[in-house]
Parts: structure tokens; C-alpha cells; sequence
């Protein structure tokens, strides 16, 4: 991309932004237009469970979300387009977490809760050989595609839960909306979640990768 | 229960792929550069401005229960029927239907926990 055209781009970004503060309603077409199909398949490659429809809800509760805040935008947010992924991500994440009507109802909370995670990637050391750290990516994609097949062996509930709660806003979904989707009680929950960690730990630890050790909850919050 | 936060974190750094985990401005822009392939589509635009406005229900909330059909449907039905009109039920046969079903109900509640809790 050259200089002039990412240029182009911040103006436009910056425009649409100003647009917004003055409650000019038009610029959230403008907006969808640009922005909303990348973001819509970001999301979709990002939650697999997903499918375009959910993404495109995901979408209509981030615009109202981002018409909602328009006056606290500033700067410091980031670049709009950026900005209104971050809504659109968080919500989905709020969506794993709490499900669709709680998480349409919550407020944009700009800070650390909806921050985007930082959770360190964990990658090979820089400093080690070429052949090192091909060695690495290899095992990774095995350990990758080894836990694929695994949580493809769990019962349908067991998955669902664990799928969830790896999409969800502090990586747990919470009891009565996981009771609500799957039709099971609430205080079953925790023993089915607790009952694939085991699962997933020995079929992992049996074919040669290192898990986490067990918790105190071992699963369970 | 930072035990539990590790397993957590390795399952979503596993499930969810790295390219899609962006930890900064300048990687969300990259990715979303990567996705872009043009503007959307004007029915699209319309369409979602139309369900965020609440002029069309999402997805969710047009979703209907649908009760998986059993044999015991008539029966339930029943249930339902006396459980809303429980007050004016005068005959004891009744009654005792009606206890019946909320046993068997709780019955299975507990069952359904058990299944869940085997290995807590």
C-alpha cells in the first residue's frame, strides 16, 4: 500500500469519525459500506460456530453500539475502522459469554473490559537454529491437529461447552446460557466442562503434548 | 483457579486461530486489509442498519422453540393443562396425576445433574 493511499484511507477514516461526533446518522452507511464485510469475515473465520447470518447480527448490534458512543470517540481509541472491530469482536465475545440478548443490552465499556486480550503468543525463540523452530511449527500444527480430533471425540454437550467457553469473553461462558442452548440443567454445567478437561488432558498427555496441569476446580469455576 | 486460567487460555489459544487474535491496532488493520475485498453490498448495509435499529428481529430472536416430538406429547400437553389450572382441580385422581408428573419431572432433573457431575 502506498504512502497517498493509506493516507486517503485515515482521511476517510477520520471524516466518517467527525461525521459521526455531529450525530450525522448517514455516516453508519458509509461506514457498513467500507468496513462491514472484511469485519463480517473476520468474525467468521475467528468464531468457527458462527455462522453469516450471526455475523451480520454481530454487526447490527456493533454499529448501534458504535452510534451509542459516538460522542466518547476520540483518537486514543484507535482508528475507526479498528475501533468498530473492536466493538463487533467484543460483542461476539459477550455473545459466547452471556448470549445474544444480554449481550445486545450491554454497553460499550471502553478500558480493560473491552480491551482487546493480550494474551502473550506463544512462539519459538528468535534466537534458536532455522531448523529449531521449524521443528517447533511442526509440532504445533500436530498438537493442533491432534486437540482437533480430540474434541471432535467428545460427546456433542462436552464440545459445546468447551468451543464456547475458548470464544467467550474471559474464556468462560456463563452456566444458564450454556443450560439454555444445550438443554441441560445449570448445576450439570460444571460437570460436563470438568468431565472434557479430563478428557482432553489424558488423550493430550497420551499422545505426547504438555497440558496445563489439573486445577483446584480442575474445570469447574 | 490460576490452574484453571492456564487450561483456559491454552484451549483458546489452540481453538482459536493466531492470525485472528490480533493484540494491537496495527494488527487488527493488517488482518482486516487481508479480508477486505470490497465495499458491501447496499441490501446488506440495509438490512443490517434495518435490525440494529430494531425494524427487523435478529436472527435470535426470530429463532422459535421447536419441542422435540415424543410419543408422551398428548400427555405432556395434559400436564400443561392442569399444571395452569391447578387451582380449580377439584378431583384427587388429578391430584395425583399432577404429583406424579412433578416427581417424574425432578426425578429426571436429578438425573441430568448426576450425568453432569460424575466427575466433579
Amino acid at each position: 500500500m502506498t504512502n497517498s493511499t493509506s493516507d486517503s484511507i485515515a482521511d476517510t477514516q477520520l471524516t466518517l469519525a467527525f461525521r459521526l461526533m455531529e450525530d450525522d446518522e448517514s455516516a453508519l452507511a458509509e461506514i457498513l459500506e467500507l468496513y462491514g464485510s472484511a469485519i463480517i469475515r473476520m468474525i467468521l473465520a475467528t468464531y468457527k460456530t458462527f455462522n453469516v447470518e450471526d455475523a451480520e447480527d454481530v454487526l447490527s448490534i456493533a454499529i448501534a453500539k458504535l452510534w451509542d458512543r459516538r460522542q466518547q470517540y476520540d483518537e486514543n481509541d484507535g482508528p475507526l475502522r479498528a475501533y468498530f472491530y473492536k466493538i463487533a469482536d467484543n460483542t461476539a465475545k459477550d455473545i459466547f459469554k452471556c448470549g445474544w440478548d444480554k449481550a445486545r443490552r450491554l454497553p460499550v465499556d471502553f478500558g480493560l473490559e473491552n480491551a482487546i486480550e493480550l494474551i502473550p503468543e506463544d512462539k519459538p525463540d528468535e534466537n534458536e537454529s532455522k531448523r529449531k523452530r521449524k521443528d517447533w511449527e511442526k509440532r504445533r500444527q500436530k498438537e493442533y491437529a491432534d486437540l482437533m480430533a480430540v474434541l471432535d471425540g467428545l460427546p456433542d454437550k462436552e464440545r459445546a461447552i468447551v468451543i464456547s467457553d475458548a470464544y467467550a469473553k474471559d474464556r468462560v461462558t456463563d452456566a444458564t446460557t450454556l443450560s439454555d442452548e444445550l438443554g441441560i440443567a445449570v448445576g450439570s454445567v460444571r460437570g460436563y466442562r470438568s468431565r472434557a478437561w479430563k478428557t482432553i488432558r489424558t488423550k493430550m498427555t497420551e499422545l505426547g503434548h504438555k497440558l496445563p496441569t489439573g486445577g483446584e476446580t480442575d474445570g469447574k469455576r | 483457579m490460576a490452574n484453571d486460567n492456564d487450561m483456559k487460555d491454552y484451549l483458546h489459544r489452540r481453538i482459536v486461530p493466531p492470525g485472528f487474535r490480533p493484540t494491537s491496532d496495527d494488527e487488527i488493520e493488517r488482518a482486516l486489509d487481508a479480508m477486505d475485498e470490497g465495499p458491501m453490498d447496499f441490501q446488506t448495509v440495509q438490512r443490517i442498519l434495518a435490525k440494529s435499529k430494531g425494524d427487523v428481529p435478529l436472527g435470535y430472536e426470530s429463532r422459535e422453540f421447536i419441542p422435540v416430538p415424543t410419543e408422551n406429547n398428548a400427555e405432556s400437553n395434559d400436564l400443561l393443562a392442569l399444571h395452569r389450572s391447578e387451582g380449580d382441580v377439584e378431583s384427587e385422581d388429578v391430584r395425583e396425576k399432577l404429583e406424579r408428573y412433578r416427581q417424574q419431572a425432578n426425578e429426571d432433573d436429578e438425573s441430568d445433574e448426576d450425568a453432569g457431575d460424575d466427575d466433579a
